[in-house]
């Protein structure tokens, strides 16, 4: 029985946080280490309306009208040079923090190709946060943005951004 | 498919855009790196707003606070693209 | 006279012209005369712009690397002795820029299906050409840049060694790493 509480103690604030949608997206160091590509980005409320006071510019107009919205947004990235390289297993430590209150609005599985799922938390007629996961067998990329999200305005960015494209050095 | 040829086609040389001869000479002429025509912003600007807000935050380096432009932007990237390509997928069904 | 021979010796005498003119520019350059020194510029942006671009896959970074290389090649002009040498000059800055570009960043990685791509006009196959860059694209750096220098700049081993300073056995087995995960996909 104490067992029971203490893990229930331990899960709460991990599961205090779903419900605000942050996941703790919580990946071994090694997996980093084994990638030949990897981003790792935490960026938390603050840091976020500090960045964006950067963005200049009419084509960075976007992003800065949907980051002023958020409160949050983490990103892990990776490029594997072969397939196989990490273990599916891992990303269920992030699915188990996505509870009922989430609602998982896209699908897709593919043999050859991306197996794609996002997870939206509703609040009211917005979005408090989304979680995209894409697995591919040799790329993996959990995104976790917490705040309201408008998925069609985020989709419709792609290719608008001029930031260097940056890898780890062989 | 023959690889090797592909690649010498793949990997030709490419050509600038229109009028990069005469940017590299204006920035000859008068000592400074004209912007790339797709570049939206200097890095001058830039580092001029971390400077400033780094002053008004207090605390937050210039070099801090370009690195966290860097992310969001990567980060945005990121999940834009991944989303984008779910829509298509979902579509393509 | 064999008629080759002739041929061959014309062929020669054409090339040793193109030098010499070659030769005259960059020396009319280093004097510094502005046109001339804008020719040289004409002459070598889609190799060093070519470097650029097919490490980064990115238009506005392509350019402000290649115009930072002519910028240094114009502060430079006086240490380059011949236009053979001003082409190994333009490579080997314009790739070590590429390297300390990423160098000096946290690594990060972005999705690269949305890589710029740059089709030449009449290709065969443009969907295949398509195919093979985004996967170059996707290569580990080194990888990238040295299959660059070979198949953009047809440079050998040993000449893709002496530009980034590596031993040519190191070359090549980037080389082989690269072509072998493109067979791979490709064969």
């Amino acid at each position: 029985m104490r067992n029971i509480i203490v893990t229930l103690l331990f899960l709460m604030p991990v599961a205090a946080f779903a419900q605000n949608g942050r996941v703790i997206i919580d990946l071994p160091p090694s997996l980093a280490a084994k990638a030949a590509e990897s981003t790792d980005v935490n960026l938390d409320g603050t840091m976020l309306r500090l960045a964006s006071k950067f963005l200049s510019g009419d084509d960075d107009a976007g992003v800065r009208d949907m980051v002023s919205k958020l409160d949050g947004i983490y990103v892990r990235s990776y490029e594997f040079d072969e397939d196989g390289a990490y273990d599916p297993a891992l990303i269920d430590g992030v699915r188990r923090q996505i509870g009922p209150e989430w609602k998982r609005i896209v699908t897709v599985r593919s043999k050859m190709r991306e197996n794609t799922e996002i997870y939206t938390l509703p609040r009211g007629d917005s979005i408090a946060g989304l979680v995209v996961i894409a697995a591919e067998p040799r790329e993996l990329t959990i995104v976790n943005i917490v705040g309201a999200v408008d998925l069609d305005k985020l989709a419709s960015l792609e290719g608008n951004f001029g930031i260097p494209r940056m890898s780890k050095h062989e | 498919m023959n690889l090797e040829s592909e690649l010498n086609v793949a990997l030709q040389r490419v050509d600038p855009p229109e009028g990069f001869a005469e940017r590299v000479m204006e920035s000859v002429r008068d000592g400074s790196r004209r912007p790339a025509q797709a570049v939206r912003h200097t890095m001058r600007r830039a580092l001029a707003a971390a400077a400033l807000i780094a002053a008004m935050l207090g605390g937050w380096g210039v070099h801090e606070t370009l690195r966290a432009r860097n992310e969001l932007l990567t980060a945005m990237r990121i999940a834009s693209h991944t989303v984008a390509q779910a829509q298509k997928q979902v579509n393509r069904r | 006279m064999h008629p080759k021979g002739r041929f061959s010796r014309i062929e020669l005498s054409m090339t040793a012209l193109a030098e010499s003119a070659a030769d005259d520019i960059l020396g009319r350059a280093r004097d510094g005369d502005h046109d001339a020194f804008a020719a040289l510029i004409e002459e070598f942006q889609s190799t060093v712009y070519g470097i650029a671009f097919h490490f980064f896959a990115d238009r506005a970074i392509a350019e402000e690397l290649a115009q930072d290389v002519f910028l240094q090649l114009y502060r430079s002009l006086s240490a380059i002795q011949s236009r053979t040498h001003l082409a190994h000059w333009l490579r080997q800055v314009a790739s070590r820029k590429c390297i300390d570009a990423v160098r000096k960043r946290a690594p990060r990685r972005e999705s690269l299906d949305d890589v710029e791509l740059s089709v030449p006009p009449n290709t065969p196959d443009p969907f295949l050409t398509r195919r093979l860059q985004k996967r170059v694209a996707k290569l580990p750096d080194l990888q990238r840049l040295i299959l660059t220098l070979r198949y953009q700049e047809d440079l050998g081993p040993s000449e893709i060694g002496r530009t980034l300073g590596m031993p040519e056995n190191t070359v090549k087995s980037y080389l082989h790493r690269a072509l072998t995960a493109l067979r791979k996909e490709f064969a």
